[in-house]
């Protein structure tokens, strides 16, 4: 029992749920110290106690640290095959799971989570991705956008953003990092008429709670974008993941926003909108780019069109 | 690792039967510094709780001041902590630069 | 064992590829995830007919590729159903990683392979490179030289498969076109019949258990994926005991008797053809017409390629004088697959070590006539004849350009 000498704080509404809920995901796993997938793995269990959860991965750092045999972090059933196909391979559990539910075998409710990388939701996975959201499945997918294939030693991705200097688009006399603008997911899985799509990010907790709640709660096929930092990729300090993402959202470099049934809702605006040059500089996989303040510019022109793009949808779809 | 099994006495197809058996991996060698949990500072936001990547912050059930129940920060797991730093960087009183509810030291060897 | 009766079967004429729908129907599996490709599309479609008409209970999901087709397949099967697909060539080779997968995770998938050349050029016609290309990836691999050996193959399959001693993915393979696409007449067996002597399908550590929360698919060091693999590999190596044993008792309810491979006119076969798939259909013919002439000549057919039955089949060769392999397939740069295995049968097994000879054939669906069937058991002859095969060794048969 704890006696508190100074004022205890109000819990928000979120919180007071998880704390009282199982966790999915146990300590003792092999991900970098201030990784922050272990802040969402841990969620899965607690957004809702009207269903139980089964997980799948597509192969990236989250999975292979978190299941070196024997050892699995994993306190809910959790399956990866291999780094293309979460999404098919969660499509044949989500059918057997109906299959079985119709003959009258089963009478658990279950919902089905697939998470992966940028690698394995973006360039790899991209197939399966759009094959099991357009094929309706009930399944909630994941992604942890760290903009790069991290567990094989940060190469590039098409999530990497312009300039970053990753191991396949290195600095160098003819070269100023990543070329060019990062590919747009989320507006890719806008096209498979799904009813709930959202761009999350690790330091909003409530946020990130509502909408995987709404996404798994949600009979069908849903996608949530996260943005997920990584400490060797971003070259970061090992505490700054959470600032990171937060300071990434704050420059509208990830907007916080979800879509329901095609109906917009902007979550978050930044009280002060910070100039994409601040969280850049913050990084060491961009610091190169204070010699290319041209690149900067073009950044931020880029993040600049997304977010009008944004607003216009809100209004549009209001 | 010092008891390996042999390959009769796995169950078929690689599968882990036992749910969450990393937690007897220890991580906590790897850290360098450590965060202390300096109680009578902390408001039991559960902050520190909620963004710990190695879910070793350790919670412990008690009542607030009007009896209500509610959970309460208690200590670190220091066998996973890993010493990242997250919990001391994000927490609001330390923010709030008056009081330090969680410090962060120099890990002995 | 348990006594099923047969019920009251039905002779129907049927392909190849509808006869493998019928059991597929007939099985009933929990799901099927697949995609199409030519020649193996037919089973496909006639399968969605059935699901669509509410025969089966199965969920079927329409995947979007074959690579997807095996990962649904894996992850229903982890789920703790019976799974079935069905593939051919350039399908087969799209999942190749997962087939190797599939095996290691032992989850008892079954597929209908129709045997295609694999491309290069692409060619939607029969050769064994796809089936043969997979060899290692720890399926079991059943051949079948007519639709009711394929669609008996596949009742059969499940049992197998699903075996606790067993528990491997397992590929009933059947010639593209030849048997696929053509009408034969063959017995179908009654649908309870077929059921009963299936049986239910039992759940290993389903991930659907959330009570027993288990994890599929963990990383292995260098401290045990050996070990996990040394199991796998002893599951092969009991299906050879367990493919007898379900045979025996699918023989005990349906009155047709299979074994590893089937000896045709063996026992004092001097000179020994060794064939897969619908070839043998063709052999057997052309045996029949040499015995009257007065060669002694017989066939050794295969039906379990993977696990390979070395011991058994050594032991069926001790008397030949030549034993001449035809491979579908090449490897190129060294003999086929087939004849490889055969050698290593017979070099381990044979007490008597007959000559050996390698062919190849019949790659992208070209024919092997009656005719060229008789030219080489006569060239087989003349080699037993000399003591030697001599520069008749690894010939390709029926290639322009190429004497036989």
């Amino acid at each position: 029992m704890s006696e508190a000498t100074a004022k205890l704080a109000e819990l928000s509404p979120e919180t007071k749920l998880m704390c009282e809920r199982p966790g999915t995901f146990s300590g003792g796993h092999r991900m970098c110290a201030g990784c922050p997938t272990g802040i969402f793995t841990k969620m899965l269990t607690r957004v809702s106690d009207e269903y139980e959860i089964v997980a799948g991965n597509a192969t990236g750092c989250l999975e292979v640290a978190s299941s070196i045999f024997p050892y699995t972090s994993w306190q809910i059933p959790w399956i990866h095959t291999a780094f293309e196909n979460a999404s098919a391979m969660m499509s044949g559990v989500e059918a057997c799971y109906k299959s079985l539910v119709r003959q009258g075998k089963l009478r658990k409710k279950l919902k089905f989570v697939v998470m992966g990388g940028d690698g394995g939701t973006y360039d790899i996975g991209l197939q399966s991705l759009s094959g099991a959201m357009e094929r309706g499945h009930d399944l909630t997918y994941i992604c942890y956008d760290n903009g790069a294939y991290m567990n094989t030693g940060v190469q590039r991705s098409s999530a990497t953003p312009m300039g970053a200097a990753t191991t396949t688009t290195p600095v160098g006399r003819e070269s100023y990092g990543r070329k060019g603008n990062r590919k747009d997911l989320t507006k890719i899985m806008l096209a498979h008429n799904l009813d709930y799509v959202a761009q999350a990010s690790i330091h909003d907790i409530g946020d990130l709670f509502r909408k995987m709640k709404k996404a798994i709660d949600h009979d069908g096929p849903s996608f949530i974008n996260l943005l997920s930092p990584c400490i060797p990729g971003w070259k970061i300090d090992a505490d700054m993941a959470v600032e990171s993402a937060r300071l990434g959202v704050d420059c509208n470099f990830w907007p916080l926003f979800e879509v329901e049934k095609g109906r917009f809702t902007i979550n978050y605006r930044p009280p002060v909108v910070k100039p994409v040059s601040e969280w850049v500089m913050s990084q060491g996989r961009f610091k190169h780019l204070k010699k290319h303040p041209e690149v900067i510019a073009a950044f931020q022109a880029e993040i600049d069109k997304k977010w009008a793009w944004l607003e216009m949808e809100e209004a549009r779809t209001k | 690792m010092s008891d390996l099994k042999n390959w009769q006495d796995l169950p078929y197809g690689g599968v882990i039967l036992e749910a969450g058996s990393a937690a007897k991996y220890e991580t906590g060698s790897w850290r360098t510094w450590k965060p202390v949990t300096h109680r009578e500072n902390c408001v039991h936001c559960l902050k520190c709780w909620e963004y710990c990547p190695e879910d070793a912050i350790i919670l412990e059930d008690g009542r607030d001041d009007l009896g209500a129940p509610r959970k309460f920060v208690k200590e670190v797991n220091y066998f996973h902590c890993k010493g990242c730093g997250l919990c001391v960087r994000e927490c609001p009183v330390n923010k709030d630069g008056k009081a330090v509810a969680l410090g962060f030291v120099r890990d002995e060897v | 064992m348990k006594t099923v009766t047969a019920g009251t079967p039905k002779i129907v004429p049927i392909t190849g590829a509808g006869a493998c729908a019928q059991a597929m129907r007939q099985i009933n599996p929990d799901v099927v995830a697949a995609f199409p490709i030519t020649p193996s599309t037919q089973i496909v479609e006639d399968f969605s007919a059935f699901v669509a008409n509410g025969q089966v209970d199965t969920e079927f999901v329409t995947v979007e590729s074959e690579h997807s087709a095996m990962s649904a397949c894996i992850g229903a099967s982890a789920a703790g159903g019976r799974v079935m697909t069905a593939t051919s060539s350039a399908g087969m080779a799209y999942m190749w990683e997962l087939l190797y997968v599939a095996a290691s995770m032992r989850q008892p998938v079954l597929m209908s392979l129709v045997n295609r050349a694999l491309t290069g050029p692409i060619n939607i016609h029969c050769d064994h490179s796809d089936s043969m290309g997979a060899r290692d990836a720890g399926w079991i691999q059943l051949y079948s030289e007519n639709n009711q050996e394929a669609y008996d193959n596949l009742v059969m399959a499940a049992r197998i498969a699903e075996h606790p001693d067993v528990r491997l993915p397992l590929m009933v393979c059947q010639d593209g076109f030849i048997t696929s696409h053509s009408i034969q007449t063959m017995q179908l067996e009654d649908d309870k019949a077929v059921r009963a002597f299936v049986g239910p399908h039992k759940p290993y550590h389903s991930i659907l258990d959330t009570d027993k929360p288990v994890t599929w698919g963990a990383l292995d060091l260098q401290d045990y994926y050996i070990e996990h693999k040394r199991g796998q590999e002893q599951g092969m190596r009991n299906a050879l005991r367990v493919i007898q044993e379900v045979s025996d008792d699918f023989a005990r309810t349906f009155g047709r008797q299979y074994g590893l491979f089937e000896d045709y006119r063996l026992d004092d076969a001097e000179i020994v053809l060794v064939a897969i798939n619908s070839s043998a259909g063709e052999i057997k013919e052309v045996i029949d017409e040499m015995r009257t002439k007065g060669e002694k000549v017989g066939l050794l057919k295969i039906r379990s390629f993977r696990p390979f039955p070395y011991a058994e089949i050594g032991k069926a060769l001790s008397n030949a004088k030549i034993v001449t392999v035809l491979d579908r397939s090449a490897s190129f740069g060294a003999h086929g697959p087939l004849f490889t295995e055969i050698t290593t049968a017979v070099y381990n097994y044979s007490p008597n070590r007959p000559l050996l000879l390698a062919h190849t054939f019949g790659l992208g669906g070209r024919e092997l006539t009656l005719r060229h069937i008789e030219h080489i058991i006569s060239e087989s002859r003349i080699c037993l004849d000399k003591g030697e095969v001599g520069n008749r060794q690894g010939l390709w048969v029926n290639v322009r350009g190429d004497k036989l």
